[in-house]
């Protein structure tokens, strides 16, 4: 062989390698991103009860896989997310799948999801491969901490509300009355919209309350969305 | 005689310019310029979507993206960006470009495809 044809030899082979790297970074992209997709649809249409958030965040999985061929190119890639119960050291210095960017990386008080990614590449008839199994810390922004604490002092002011004449729907009415514009007020200066009732609680004198925070146009990965929060209690 | 002479000369002919195209300098010089100029429009494509995200491509109107991809685009490389099937009007393919790329990306809303060219100077 050549020094002309090593050198068509060695172009070509660097050529597959720069397409192997371009489908690697779209593949290792697109893929979270479905996954993200897919945590973003459950946190849309199921809306987490208060008292079982942990639960709820726990549960939430999301993931995304593409199979094909692309230029002489054989590929396969996969992402699993599930929620990163804490944040790791690396994650908080920063994601490199930047182009998923702004989801990569952890973002405090937010649903932080580790994503477990593998992408696998092979070319030039089987000479040519690349094979990477990796971590990554993707973000969507909601706000689990800010809801958990809102529910749970909306509620406890609530409680104590109707508690105060429990056995006098006019005065429990004014108590709820006077407490709700303060809730709501501290429910939007954390970008949740709040809407609460009451009623008879099944027993005598008891009451039963709930409450539903929205936060309202979240910026996902795939368009904004609404995050719905229940909550309720029945005073004794 | 002179038919031998000719059937000869043609004989001769025709192995010298197999041998030439066989030995030809230039086709791996150009396999190599070429190749060259694929990994350089791949690495174009690949910085432009780690410019704009693929988040950007997912949620952005059509207008914002072929504005990004002009953006993008120089004297010597072209972008275009199709998205669901639909190009930007404002890109014109080279009539004969020195090489052209291409990247379906399935993204979960949409299908598109950047496409990019470079130009001969």
């Amino acid at each position: 062989m050549s020094a002309q044809d090593n050198l068509a030899s060695s172009a070509q082979t660097s050529q597959i390698e720069s397409r192997e790297l371009l489908l690697e970074q779209s593949l290792a992209g697109s893929v979270s991103l479905q996954a993200l997709a897919q945590v973003q649809g459950y946190l849309s249409s199921n809306p987490a009860e208060c008292s079982l958030l942990v639960q709820y965040l726990g549960s939430i999985s999301g993931s995304g896989s593409a199979l094909g061929e692309d230029s002489g190119i054989a590929y396969a890639a996969n992402a699993t997310a599930v929620e990163a119960r804490s944040a790791s050291t690396q994650a908080v210095r920063g994601d490199n799948l930047t182009v998923v960017a702004p989801f990569s990386g952890y973002l405090a008080g937010a649903l932080n999801l580790q994503a477990a990614l593998s992408v696998k590449e092979v070319g030039g008839g089987g000479s040519v491969s690349l094979e990477k199994r990796e971590i990554h810390t993707l973000n969507l922004p909601i706000k689990p901490d800010s809801a958990s604490s809102l529910c749970a002092s909306t509620l406890d002011s609530l409680a104590s509300a109707l508690s105060r004449s429990p056995c006098n729907a006019t005065l429990s009415e004014e108590a709820f009355g006077a407490a709700l514009p303060g809730l709501v007020e501290e429910a939007a200066a954390q970008g949740f919209a709040l809407t609460a009732g009451w009623g008879s609680g099944g027993t005598a004198c008891s009451a039963a309350y709930w409450v539903t925070l929205v936060e309202p146009g979240v910026a996902g990965a795939t368009g904004s969305f609404d995050w719905t929060v229940h909550g309720s209690g029945v005073t004794a | 005689m002179q038919f031998i002479d000719i059937a000869v000369a043609t004989g001769y002919a025709a192995v010298c310019l197999s041998l030439i195209v066989l030995m030809n300098p230039v086709a791996p010089r150009e396999t190599a310029v070429e190749a060259g100029a694929q990994s350089t429009l791949d690495s174009a494509i690949s910085a432009y979507v780690g410019h704009v995200g693929l988040p950007f491509l997912t949620t952005s109107s059509e207008e914002a993206i072929c504005l990004s991809a002009a953006e993008a685009s120089n004297a010597t490389l072209v972008f275009d960006v199709v998205v669901e099937g639909s190009s930007c009007g404002s890109a014109i393919a080279p009539s004969s470009p020195l090489a052209s790329s291409s990247l379906t990306l399935d993204l979960p809303s949409r299908t598109l495809v950047i496409e990019a060219w470079l130009v001969r100077q």
